[in-house]
């Protein structure tokens, strides 16, 4: 059985500047991947090779043996990758249900979404579909940005720095649900966090880059213990 | 954002909206019929200029783009009506070919300028309305160079007035149809955030191209009865400056609100036309309400209305009431 | 054809004046500068009538030049400051005070133009068969002193320091304690202060109207679209590459169009690149 996304020797350069330098990994379904290292290692930038916010400057990306990469945003969303952001971003004006809407609207007939009411629960939004997600507490609007994320209907979610700002009690929440989406939709998840309490117990597999290339995969444990990985980045954690 | 088309409420909303319209226009036609003189020609304008905003309502309205071009496709229905009319063609071929013939301008400003973002548009647009206009001043033998040049008769005046009057009303029936629709969804989504937008699978740029072409057919079809009313076209009457004052009379309107445009341009029209403050200073108070408008109220004068009427009310106890201008606030 | 670039580089001395002003502001404060073009109106009125009421031209020069520094602050003080937190509104804002100073100017000196009269209006430089008028060689040697000068102030002092920084990183510059309101002043000071010396530079070559600096502000925001919105150097690498090739298409196609030469060099580089103008987009927001 082929993997669900596959990454294979990804490139992205700016100028002479290598952001994303060679890098290759496989996803199945139900999948969780942390993706960790030191800022400027090049996380943001895969994610957003893999989102299709950036083209690629070589290598490709396969979702079900298909090409995804380099296409746009839009079709990457269509072919079934959504991601959401560091900072927050929603339809600030509209009610969270109108945007659920409007992200389900545009991939009809392509992929099947949960409905928005299942959305809410595994997300544990429910009761605030219909306020404008500008009024919504800065927690809450981190889950919403995830809601619509899932509205498309993706088999592979990207989340970028989802538990920023969040304390642990909300963080923790934050981990169960991501974990909910991916055992009970069937989606593999990619996260970048620094919070390695938020992150190691969720991931299956965490992957360390360091300037641009894959320093180090394997389980949480393996990472734990590697030490070319605790010299470059882990320090004393 | 939109009422749901297939309720009960919705379809009550949709027929109140259609019988106020058909009065509007009905109106529009008494007024521009009986009012004479300086007066008639600012009834004129404003309903001129309402069908023309109508597309420009779509894009920086809804989409959230200034487009500083549209200018450009009023005047381009006005002379290119003018021209054909002048080679002997028939007034309603002469029509169709100038609205056609603008929106293919159009669709190559959108190919252009669609996928850029909000500053570089602008910059882009205001420079294609000084081209335009500097095709307009210098081209002499098709467009009469910097006097104009004189437009037949196409329609008899009173086919012109009914024709004015009927366009204001479908056009703002239009407008009412494409901003409850999903391409009015997502033109409203670009404005909320481009990026995010896309990420939800919005194609932007291309819906960006559509709302582009299609804002160029309403501002090529007043461009034409304009012509038609006026008897002469100047390039003078299609600077940027003039394309500017659109920019602001939908701002003040109210961007993406249905009436936007009628408000905003009779505000526009009765400053520089109606009131006498001597030269350039009408324009100094339209420059300086509008930056006020834009610094105070960012949904323009409707906007303000709508706030102001909802303030006073209390909210039903279970529908958390939407709150706009302060929950965009929150998000930016 | 050396005349030909020579009047080239003259216009390109221009637009680069013009666009490092507008690069700068936009630096800083992320705002399409569409009043520059009232600011440099201004300076050339106020120049033409203190020069018109009997002042020595240098003085009046300096009167240009300091009113161009102060209604370009104004603008900021009255209106952009008041926007930066929605950029969006920029455009807008933007306008709006260009149709007030633009107006302003009509309002106070009338719509008819004016001729600023300089002391070395009769002089011609010539050099085998190229001829460079008094006038247009001043304002090549005024725009290389102000670059100069503003090189220096940037490069040098801690104040050009902390504005390169502020244009590199709002958000790391204010972090680091960089008084931001300052900055913002001072780039529109600076702007201003350039927006004068091309007005008086160039004023006694055109017309002073209200309308004059219209074409060359659309030339320069090319030149800045050429450059890359924020960058100095690429402002004055932008301005010569634009002058020449205006200057070309003038010569040897058709005068009256000679600003759709740059029309066509903006839809060029958006044809060509809108990846790589999206891509500096696309990092400001994130």
């Amino acid at each position: 059985m082929t993997a669900l996304l596959t990454v294979d020797n990804v490139v992205k350069r700016y100028g002479g500047l290598a952001a994303v330098d060679g890098v290759s990994f496989t996803l199945d379904a139900g999948g969780v991947l942390g993706l960790i290292g030191p800022n400027g290692s090049g996380k943001t930038t895969l994610l957003g090779v893999l989102a299709g916010t950036h083209d690629p400057t070589a290598g490709t990306v396969t979702l079900d043996g298909r090409v995804a990469s380099g296409r746009g945003a839009h079709r990457a969303v269509r072919a079934g990758i959504a991601r959401t952001f560091q900072t927050t971003r929603l339809f600030g004006t509209w009610t969270l249900r109108d945007s659920l809407r409007l992200a389900r609207g545009e991939v009809k007939g392509r992929t099947s979404a949960a409905s928005d009411d299942d959305i809410a629960d595994l997300l544990g939004l429910d009761g605030l579909l219909d306020r404008p997600c500008g009024a919504l507490t800065s927690a809450a609007q981190r889950l919403a940005m995830i809601a619509l994320a899932l509205a498309t209907g993706p088999r592979v979610l990207l989340l970028d720095e989802p538990a920023v700002g969040m304390d642990t009690g909300e963080s923790a929440a934050l981990a169960a649900a991501v974990r909910r989406v991916a055992d009970r939709l069937g989606v593999a998840v990619v996260v970048v966090d620094h919070n390695m309490h938020f992150l190691m117990p969720l991931a299956d597999r965490v992957l360390v880059m360091a300037a641009g290339a894959v320093l180090a995969a394997g389980t949480p444990e393996e990472i734990r213990a590697d030490e070319a990985v605790i010299a470059s980045y882990l320090g004393g954690a | 954002m939109r009422v749901p088309a297939w309720t009960a409420a919705g379809w009550t909303r949709h027929a109140a909206t259609a019988a106020g319209l058909t009065a509007l226009s009905v109106v529009a036609y008494l007024l521009l019929k009986g009012v004479q003189g300086d007066r008639g020609q600012v009834v004129l304008l404003v309903v001129v200029w309402a069908i023309a905003l109508t597309g420009l309502n779509l894009i920086t309205g809804l989409g959230g783009y200034p487009s500083l071009a549209h200018v450009s496709f009023f005047g381009g229905g006005a002379y290119l009506s003018a021209y054909l009319l002048g080679k002997g063609l028939p007034m309603a071929l002469c029509a169709l070919l100038a609205v056609g013939g603008t929106m293919l301008a159009g669709l190559v400003v959108a190919l252009v300028f669609s996928r850029t973002r909000g500053q570089y548009f602008a910059i882009g647009t205001m420079f294609f309305t000084a081209v335009t206009n500097l095709v307009l001043t210098n081209a002499a033998d098709v467009t009469g160079g910097p006097n104009g040049r004189p437009v037949d008769l196409g329609f008899s005046l009173d086919t012109t007035l009914v024709l004015l009057a009927a366009s204001l009303g479908l056009s703002l029936g239009a407008f009412y149809a494409l901003s409850r629709s999903r391409f009015g969804d997502r033109l409203r989504a670009i404005r909320e955030d481009e990026d995010l937008a896309q990420h939800v699978g919005v194609p932007t740029a291309r819906v960006m191209l559509i709302a582009m072409v299609v804002s160029s057919a309403f501002g090529a079809w007043a461009g034409v009865l304009f012509a038609q009313y006026n008897g002469v076209i100047a390039p003078s009457q299609f600077t940027f400056v003039q394309g500017f004052l659109m920019l602001v009379a939908i701002g003040l309107g109210g961007g993406g609100r249905l009436l936007a445009p009628l408000v905003g341009s009779a505000v526009v029209i009765g400053f520089t036309q109606l009131i006498k403050l001597g030269p350039g200073v009408s324009q100094i108070v339209l420059g300086v309400l509008f930056i006020l408008v834009t610094l105070l109220v960012p949904n323009g004068i409707l906007g303000g209305i709508t706030a102001l009427r909802r303030r006073p009310r209390p909210t039903a106890p279970d529908v958390p009431a939407p709150a706009p201008a302060r929950a965009k606030e929150v998000a930016s | 054809m050396i005349q030909v670039l020579v009047n080239g580089v003259f216009l390109g001395c221009l637009f680069a004046v013009v666009a490092v002003g507008l690069t700068l502001v936009y630096g800083v404060m992320e705002v399409p500068n569409f009043a520059h073009a009232g600011v440099i109106v201004l300076a050339a009125y106020t120049t033409w009538s203190v020069s018109h009421a009997g002042a020595p031209f240098a003085v009046a020069a300096l009167a240009g030049i300091a009113c161009g520094g102060l209604v370009s602050v104004l603008t900021e003080v009255l209106a952009y400051r008041w926007i930066i937190t929605r950029p969006a509104a920029a455009p807008a804002v933007a306008l709006g005070l260009l149709l007030i100073l633009q107006n302003v100017a009509l309002r106070l000196y009338g719509g008819e133009g004016r001729s600023l009269d300089t002391p070395y209006d009769t002089v011609l430089l010539k050099a085998g068969s190229v001829s460079l008028p008094g006038v247009k060689a001043a304002l090549i040697v005024l725009a290389v002193l102000s670059l100069v000068a503003l090189h220096l102030l940037l490069s040098r002092t801690s104040l050009g320091r902390a504005m390169r920084a502020v244009a590199q990183d709002r958000e790391a510059a204010a972090m680091l304690g960089i008084p931001m309101r300052r900055q913002y002043s001072l780039a529109f000071l600076i702007a201003g202060l350039l927006g004068g010396v091309a007005a008086v530079a160039y004023g006694p070559t055109f017309q002073v109207s209200p309308y004059m600096a219209d074409d060359v502000l659309l030339s320069a925001f090319v030149v800045v679209v050429l450059g890359g919105l924020g960058s100095v150097w690429g402002a004055v690498a932008g301005g010569l590459v634009l002058g020449v090739v205006e200057g070309l298409g003038a010569a040897y196609v058709s005068a009256a169009y000679q600003s759709a030469f740059g029309f066509l060099i903006l839809v060029l580089i958006l044809v060509l690149r809108p990846g790589g103008l999206r891509s500096t987009n696309a990092r400001r927001v994130a």
